[in-house]
């Protein structure tokens, strides 16, 4: 666990490059959680036919974009929260180098920017799925939901559910069962990754009034909600197989990545009854779920392209 | 694979995802009794977690749940069109899934 500084303490900078204007707009767009987003957008864009590379880096710009618009206005809306929590206490805004309006018509020109290439250079279907998803992060999960339910992460899921459908329909310019089944690949996947998260950080949600799962019914439940959402995602990830969209190779990822998950969580459960350090695993559980759903999708283009 | 054993393996995950929604559905409509101490106990203790609306909190768990049912129903409407009375089994979807060679 990290040590957190008092709300009123002097805020003080790792020691890496000097902050500039680059770099905070950067920032804003949380570049290290879209890369994911970026996967699960470009391999179902190989598993539902053979895009051009044109189309593959057009999607990715618009879906880097979409989403890092979303996640500027998330910083606008969360902006009086991220001052409290310690993780989020150096972003632009509370660290004072950008004022909270230039943080939300960076976003808005970000997602209009993104809205308006994909409309116009891919299809209008993916350009309103990806704004759908915008509309989603910042109205449903960020206003509504993240304040108000210890459901905000399962819900606004949701939200990190629609790039695998924007790749899917910008090749296809339709979709179809195997496209929502990725949907809800992402969706049940949400919840034991964030709640990993939460579980680790749980003193500093409770401090920003955050009523993440753990805080609300407790560790041990959230880790059995986590083992749950896990069961339904490792059938959810077969059920493609199960159509005959992928092959073997598919099947075996899925089968392999969802055992390491779900052995994890066991060994957290675990470790939590037994009265043993349980954040080893937790944190365990949080990285390997990136790793997870990366190379679960990664699998899916593979498999196809082999079958080509 | 024979069809019989494929039908089995999908049952099989309709039956377990069931049980697991189940659960997932009775923490929140029959929640256990809530921590005494630790993280959760102070932040109600301090009035900082807002309590949420029940009534939503069970529309949250159900409309996934409704979802999870719709796509095995939708897929098993995809491998066996006639269980759903009718043979073209949804038009729209059939097309697009059957543009991806079944490689059972």
């Amino acid at each position: 666990m990290s040590t957190v500084p008092s709300p009123g303490a002097p805020r003080v900078a790792p020691v890496t490059a000097p902050p500039s204007l680059g770099r905070d707009l950067v920032a804003l767009t949380k570049p290290r959680i879209i890369s994911l987003l970026l996967v699960t957008t470009a391999a179902p864009m190989y598993a539902a036919g053979s895009p051009s590379i044109w189309t593959v880096l057009l999607v990715m710009l618009g879906g880097y974009l979409m989403a890092g618009g979303a996640n500027a206005v998330n910083m606008y809306l969360d902006r009086d929260i991220d001052d409290v929590m310690a993780r989020t206490r150096l972003r632009p805004i509370p660290s004072g180098r950008m004022t909270p309006q230039q943080v939300l018509a960076f976003g808005v020109a970000c997602a209009a920017a993104a809205t308006w290439m994909l409309a116009w250079y891919v299809n209008v279907l993916s350009a309103a799925l990806a704004l759908a998803g915008f509309y989603f992060y910042v109205f449903i999960y960020t206003r509504w939901l993240k304040r108000s339910s210890p459901q905000n992460i399962v819900i606004g899921g949701a939200a990190g559910a629609f790039p695998p459908l924007v790749g899917w329909a910008a090749v296809t310019g339709s979709l179809d069962l195997v496209a929502i089944t990725l949907f809800l690949i992402v969706f049940y996947w949400t919840p034991p990754h964030f709640w990993a998260l939460a579980l680790m950080k749980q003193h500093d949600y409770g401090r920003a009034g955050v009523p993440m799962a753990p805080l609300v019914w407790g560790e041990r439940e959230t880790m059995r909600q986590m083992l749950w959402y896990t069961v339904i995602l490792f059938f959810l990830t077969l059920l493609p197989w199960w159509v005959g969209a992928f092959g073997l190779l598919y099947l075996a990822s899925a089968i392999i990545l969802g055992a390491l998950l779900f052995g994890g969580i066991v060994q957290m459960i675990r470790a939590a009854n037994a009265g043993a350090p349980w954040s080893g695993p937790a944190w365990w559980v949080y990285k390997y779920s990136l790793l997870y759903l990366a190379l679960l999708f990664v699998a899916m283009a593979v498999d196809r392209a082999l079958a080509r | 694979m024979s069809a019989a054993v494929h039908d089995l393996l999908f049952w099989a995950g309709v039956a377990l995802c069931a049980v697991a929604q189940l659960f997932i559905l009775k923490a929140v409509f029959f929640p256990g009794p809530l921590p005494v101490d630790g993280p959760a106990a102070d932040g109600r203790a301090a009035g900082r977690l807002r309590p949420a609306s029940r009534p939503l909190e069970m529309a949250w768990v159900v409309l996934p749940a409704i979802g999870l049912a719709f796509v095995f129903a939708w897929a098993w409407q995809l491998r066996h069109p006639s269980a759903f009375g009718r043979d073209s089994g949804g038009a729209s979807v059939s097309v697009a899934v059957s543009s991806l060679t079944p490689r059972l």
